[in-house]
């Protein structure tokens, strides 16, 4: 049987679009791969809430199994899709079956980058997924160290929460700043004095030249001629994409893929939405991942729009926010790329900052500060150049 | 049948701590609540938003509908119903009153 719509992915990005086009009035057939044998559930909560056993996985979904028979999604959760035949206008999956599509969404997300050469025996955690995690959770419960390598925005999280529990820390980041790809500095000095007075052993400008295990221990040997001994390793470097095999015919790498306004690919009939999608905004003529929920939801619920009709270009939405035990921090729009800088609050526990290019606001950061960064995130939201 | 809890109208604050564009957060009962006073009146609500655990007082009010500080969902102060995504569940509200320069629950 021929599906309409095929969505291979069944994550944030996935959800909101099935909603969306049901919500729209569309009752097209829709098929549904996930390789997670999970229905589709909210990430953020997942390093942070979650982890310290706050939430329940049924508290994470956002689209139940019954909800998704409710939408008559057919979702088959637990299947790779192995390869995509643009001429055919099949995709084969992992378990030898061939599925043809009228249109394709690619929705598969990322995967988390892995440490070369951990020791065998070792206990080492990505953090992605809710399987992640609960691994992760079952390791901890008589874990007292844990070293966690990556200063991003999950490792910290990690980090943060992981001190709540009672744990002691040690983070290790090769380069000089915590969230050195995108936080402002402001935020990133903040935050490096907020782990650090929390006790956390925090390593920068430091990188591991080798690891090994002793007893249930990873060692880890620093380039700051230390050595880390912990009962957990917990690995937040970074996310690639798994491009699925098409015969060089759909332009997609260990980048993402990249998509025009309305989130097509190169391909006719197939686009891609969520963290696997790169948009290209004016303001920086480069394509970008946005790694974010927001993003996610934005364009899922815009490519039901697309699906239904709509001729709007996707208006990127760079809005993200990060929980740090009690620090709550939202960044949005292009800070880095500001000339000018207007703290307007700071004060011990909070901030505020708006960011400038030629006296146009195009990027706002706080700490623990709502109402500012609301109303920044509105004005621009607003600005032209966010289109592409 | 069940046993309701005995319900009784509380003190939440002084009048003057709960004042446009800038709600009161109150614990009574063991229950967060929050007091706006708005355009459209004064009104208590959970102060949890139902999504995700957050202050609604920490948030945006415009008229009488709260958004969420974490991820913009919105809600009518009036009947606590969701306006917007991505909450799906209404949050509780409350009866208040105004009485001597306080502010009163019924909770």
């Amino acid at each position: 049987m021929s599906h309409d719509i095929l969505i291979i992915g069944g994550g944030v990005a996935a959800a909101h679009f099935c909603r969306g086009l049901r919500l729209a009035g569309c009752v097209a057939p829709i098929l549904m791969f996930s390789e997670e044998n999970v229905a589709p559930y909210e990430r953020p909560a997942l390093t942070k809430s979650y982890l310290v056993g706050r939430k329940t996985p049924d508290d994470l979904a956002i689209l139940k199994r019954n909800q998704l028979l409710d939408l008559n999604v057919d979702a088959r959760l637990g299947v790779e899709c192995v390869e995509i035949d643009v001429d055919a206008r099949i995709v084969r999956t992992g378990d030898g079956k061939v599925v043809p599509y009228g249109r394709l969404v690619v929705a598969t997300g990322l995967l988390p980058r892995r440490l070369i050469g951990v020791p065998q025996g070792v206990r080492h955690h990505a953090v992605r997924s809710l399987w992640n995690i609960d691994c992760l959770k079952r390791d901890l419960t008589d874990a007292r160290k844990v070293v966690v390598i990556g200063g991003g925005w999950l490792g910290l999280e990690i980090a943060a929460h992981l001190v709540d529990l009672k744990k002691s820390v040690t983070l290790i980041d090769a380069a000089p700043t915590v969230c050195s790809r995108n936080a402002p500095s402001a935020i990133s000095e903040r935050l490096t004095n907020f782990h650090r007075m929390r006790e956390v052993d925090l390593r920068l400008s430091t990188s591991i030249l080798a690891m090994s295990r002793d007893g249930g221990q990873v060692c880890v040997c620093l380039s700051d001629d230390t050595v880390v001994r912990a009962d957990v390793m917990v690995e937040a470097i970074g996310v690639v994409s798994k491009p699925i095999e098409s015969a060089g015919a759909l332009q997609w790498d260990a980048t993402g893929v990249i998509v025009d306004g309305l989130l097509r690919t190169n391909c006719a009939d197939i686009y891609a939405i969520g963290d696997v999608s790169r948009v290209t905004p004016d303001l920086t003529g480069v394509a970008l991942r946005l790694e974010t929920w927001a993003n996610a939801v934005a364009q899922g619920e815009h490519l039901a729009r697309v699906f239904m009709g709509g001729n709007a270009r996707f208006e990127l939405d760079t809005w993200f926010w990060s929980d740090q035990s009690d620090q709550n921090i939202q960044v949005v729009g292009f800070p880095h790329l500001a000339t000018e800088v207007e703290e307007v609050i700071a004060t011990e526990n909070e901030m505020f900052a708006r960011y400038l290019l030629h006296g146009q606001l195009i990027g706002a950061a706080s700490i623990n500060r709502f109402k500012e960064i609301k109303l920044a995130k509105r004005e621009i939201r607003k600005s032209p150049f966010l289109c592409h | 049948m069940k046993n309701e809890a005995i319900v009784t109208w509380e003190r939440a604050c002084a009048s003057d701590e709960a004042m446009f564009d800038d709600p009161k957060a109150v614990t009574i009962k063991g229950r967060e609540i929050g007091i706006f006073r708005t355009s459209e009146g004064l009104f208590a609500v959970d102060n949890i938003c139902s999504h995700e655990y957050a202050y609604l007082t920490k948030g945006l009010v415009e008229g009488g509908v709260v958004e969420c500080p974490l991820h913009e969902a919105r809600f009518c102060l009036k009947t606590g119903g969701c306006l917007q995504g991505p909450a799906t569940a209404p949050v509780k509200t409350f009866p208040v009153k105004e009485e001597g320069a306080a502010i009163f629950v019924l909770v």
